[in-house]
């Protein structure tokens, strides 16, 4: 009888896997989140604008380049540390033909590179929106 | 000739083989006698006896592609591993490439492994003191150009940055770092330089090709 029933846990357990959750930002506490001040509109100076489309296929290539839930490598140095943070790139993005998207993630310049200039940071997409899926990286 | 005699000759055969394939592929420098670090800075040794010198930079730069794509990896695409090293000279007129470096961050927690190495900071000659004209590093890859990252004004060091692809397709940036000219971008080609791109003022900082015509 318990070695049926570990059977079946043995055979269950990773069908979890198929029903993981989408990634979803955690939400502060109630606590946190009423001590928030929102301005009465954001300030037309320092706003910024970009269409969800293109923020999309910004998301799709840095989702690729550098997971969220990544985290360093034991043992990591400080660059490697900094190289491993989202913070520490910027995202390009230029409309392609046929409903492409050309995403580039590269590295900030003087972020990470205190002492030792690395070639190659970065990396270009071709990413289909409309499909949510990468289409090609280029190498 | 036995069944047995045959399988030996080919076992022989076999084996010379492999050991000949095994000979023609270098074992690559050596991290502390070839390429390190001192005080957090990336040096490495020159000169690389593989690369006769010459008083003309071009005929050192032309030897550089097909000496690295003999090194363990340098073809390996996305297993692949990319090579930075120098070029450089001791003031009298005379140009050596320095060995390469596999130095580089490693980001093992990232999804694609990556290929990046540090740009060298000075070369260990012991004849004497180094003055270092250009870097040079290779992709992994078959029609691998220089990357956008790698034109980045704040991103030189030297008066000139070399790339090349598996293809042996070698780029040259003129970067003009600090200056009010265009940088300028080459590839080789059968012997010459043909300029192929330039890099306005105002695009120095983000790297940004304006390419010729044809």
């Amino acid at each position: 009888m318990k070695r049926g029933l570990l059977l079946s846990w043995c055979l269950l357990l990773p069908a979890c896997a198929l029903f993981q959750r989408p990634y979803r930002p955690p939400h502060a506490s109630a606590e946190e989140a009423a001590r928030v001040q929102f301005p009465l509109d954001l300030p037309a100076d320092t706003r910024t604008t970009l269409p969800a489309e293109l923020v999309t296929a910004m998301q799709l290539a840095l989702d690729d380049f550098l997971p969220l839930d990544v985290k360093p490598h034991k043992g990591a140095t400080d660059m490697e540390r900094c190289l491993y943070r989202r913070e520490s790139y910027e995202v390009i993005a230029a409309p392609g033909p046929e409903g492409v998207t050309f995403v580039r993630v590269t590295l900030r310049p003087d972020v990470c590179e205190e002492q030792n200039i690395v070639m190659d940071m970065e990396a270009t997409y071709a990413v289909d929106v409309a499909g949510r899926r990468i289409l090609a990286r280029q190498r | 000739m036995g069944a047995r005699m045959r399988r030996r000759f080919t076992g022989a055969f076999v084996g010379l083989g492999l050991a000949a394939a095994c000979a023609s592929v270098p074992s690559g420098p050596v991290e502390g006698a070839d390429y390190g670090y001192r005080n957090g800075d990336v040096w490495v040794r020159g000169p690389w006896e593989l690369i006769t010198p010459s008083t003309d930079v071009d005929e050192v730069i032309d030897q550089l592609c097909p000496a690295i794509m003999r090194l363990p990896r340098a073809q390996g695409r996305e297993y692949g591993q990319e090579y930075c090293g120098a070029i450089y000279s001791l003031g009298d007129g005379t140009y050596y490439a320095s060995l390469p470096s596999t130095l580089g961050p490693l980001l093992k927690a990232t999804p694609e492994p990556l290929k990046a190495c540090f740009a060298p900071r000075s070369v260990n000659d012991p004849r004497g003191r180094t003055v270092v004209l250009a870097d040079y590093h290779s992709h992994s890859w078959p029609n691998s150009r220089m990357s956008s990252a790698d034109r980045r004004e704040s991103r030189q060091r030297f008066s000139i940055r070399i790339q090349f692809d598996t293809g042996c397709r070698v780029m040259k940036l003129v970067p003009y770092a600090g200056e009010s000219r265009p940088g300028e971008l080459f590839e080789r080609r059968e012997g010459s330089w043909v300029r192929i791109g330039i890099i306005k003022p105002e695009h120095k900082a983000a790297g940004i090709v304006t390419w010729m015509d044809g």
